[in-house]
């Protein structure tokens, strides 16, 4: 069965002596694992269009197996800020695998490949993107994947949140210190991270990162989703002294 | 629960040689099977060598670099040949790199391996890479110029900007090899001319 689908490539494994597997988040089929043969020669056309980020229009060729065949590949954009911009490639690689964790299988996520294809092209332009566009990608994507977590109305009782209240995943996000118990939370990054989540992420920086910075990550990883891989990359570089 | 290790000595074998990577079921089977057909001693022969080779090898005191273990001679042959231009220093991933350079013929210079690359996508970070002893080596001042050799995709240009960041504040100048070598390629697989060419090329950071 042969399909042509745009896709986004977030992230490949290489496979034998010059083929790779590209793992696709593509509208119709959600998380799609294609094989690319001869994807790693040093002539190889493909391999500069299967790199983390790029969008494609590409054809599949599904066999009998779980792996399709890459055939056709048109590359529609691909990073170039984000290439050159260590912070800027961090970001890339993180909304990489969150958006990939949070897509079905074989399954249509035309509204998570249409952010992750918009946070894509925000990382090519101004203003720098930082904390606030991430947060807003999380709440975003745990949005369109079903996993809004509450932050405006307790978890418990609905009302409206107001301090002292706290952050417990399990409850499924806010809730009234009288309601529940969890980790330090205030109604303001609440109403931040929801602002975030409504907001166009072009407009992120403008509205501020929350204070919590990880908060909504948790969140998803408590959930067994997230990018926990990018992002203990992004924290050890921030980590990282400087050479003196 | 884990597998009761296969008997069959055929199985063994093949599961073993199975373990490289790019070697699947099949071609290990394969290569089983020849071993089979082959002269008496070769399976031995090939097992020497591998067993040899953990001990045979280290890792370069000055470089990084993976080479033979010597009495009395703990550089590579790179790193103690004392014609070469101690200024420049190339940097790569992986020590396969350096062989590709070599057989450019082009370099004069000195070498360092990373062993690896920053990858975001496999949660590969700068602690697991071998810069600090290359920041070791760039202590002196005698060192002025890095050339950042790092395959042209996401890990390579990762490791080049981190390294371009955490060396800002050192007198080194550091460059990038050019465009020419194909993006999403691998140094290793380039050829000697295009080599040559993007590290005649190679711009600042
Ligand atoms: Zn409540
Ligand atoms: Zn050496």
């Amino acid at each position: 069965m042969t399909s042509k689908t745009d896709a986004i490539v977030t992230g490949t494994v290489d496979v034998g002596e010059s083929s790779r597997i590209v793992r696709l988040l593509t509208p119709e089929g959600g998380r799609v694992s294609a094989i690319a043969n001869g994807a790693r020669g040093a002539s190889s056309k493909l391999a500069s269009a299967l790199e983390p980020g790029t969008r494609l229009s590409v054809t599949l060729v599904r066999g009998r197996g779980e792996l399709a065949y890459l055939r056709g590949v048109d590359v529609i954009s691909a990073p170039r800020r984000a290439r050159a911009d260590l912070d800027r490639l961090l970001l890339l690689g993180y909304g990489c695998e969150f958006c990939a964790a949070l897509a079905p299988e074989h399954h249509e996520a035309e509204k998570l490949h249409g952010l992750l294809a918009v946070f894509v092209d925000r990382l090519e332009v101004d203003p720098a993107p930082g904390d606030a566009t991430r947060q807003a990608l999380e709440a975003k994507a745990l949005t369109f994947a079903g996993l809004a977590p509450a932050l405006v109305r307790c978890a418990r009782c609905q009302d409206p949140l107001v301090d002292p209240c706290v952050f417990d995943p399990d409850a499924g996000g806010a809730l009234h210190t009288r309601c529940g118990g969890g980790a330090a939370f205030d109604a303001a990054s609440g109403a931040r991270l929801d602002a975030l989540r409504r907001t166009p992420l072009a407009s992120s920086e403008g509205i501020g990162a929350a204070s919590s910075p990880w908060l909504l990550a948790d969140f998803a990883r408590w959930h067994h989703y997230g990018a926990p891989k990018a992002r203990s990359v992004i924290e050890s570089i921030g980590r990282a002294p400087r050479a003196t | 629960m884990a597998e009761a290790p296969p008997q069959d000595p055929i199985r063994r074998a093949a599961r073993q040689l199975a373990r490289f990577p790019g070697i699947g079921e099949k071609t290990a089977t394969r290569l089983v099977y020849w071993l089979l057909r082959a002269p008496q001693g070769t399976a031995a022969e090939m097992a020497e060598a591998l067993v040899a080779l953990k001990d045979g090898v280290r890792e370069c005191s000055v470089c990084c670099d993976l080479t033979a273990v010597r009495p009395n001679e703990t550089r590579c042959a790179v790193c103690a040949n004392g014609s070469r231009d101690t200024r420049t220093i190339v940097v790569v991933e992986h020590p396969q790199d350096v062989g590709a350079f070599e057989k450019s013929g082009e370099f004069r210079g000195l070498y360092h391996v990373l062993h690896g690359a920053i990858s975001p996508l496999d949660g590969v970070g700068p602690d697991t890479l071998r810069i600090r002893p290359l920041l070791e080596r760039l202590r002196d001042g005698h060192v002025q110029e890095l050339v950042l050799a790092t395959d042209p995709d996401v890990e390579g240009d990762a490791t080049a900007l981190y390294l371009a960041r955490l060396l800002a504040g050192i007198p080194v100048k550091v460059t990038r090899l050019a465009h020419g070598l194909p993006v999403g390629a691998e140094i290793e697989y380039a050829d000697a001319a295009s080599l040559a060419r993007a590290l005649e090329n190679r711009r600042p950071v």
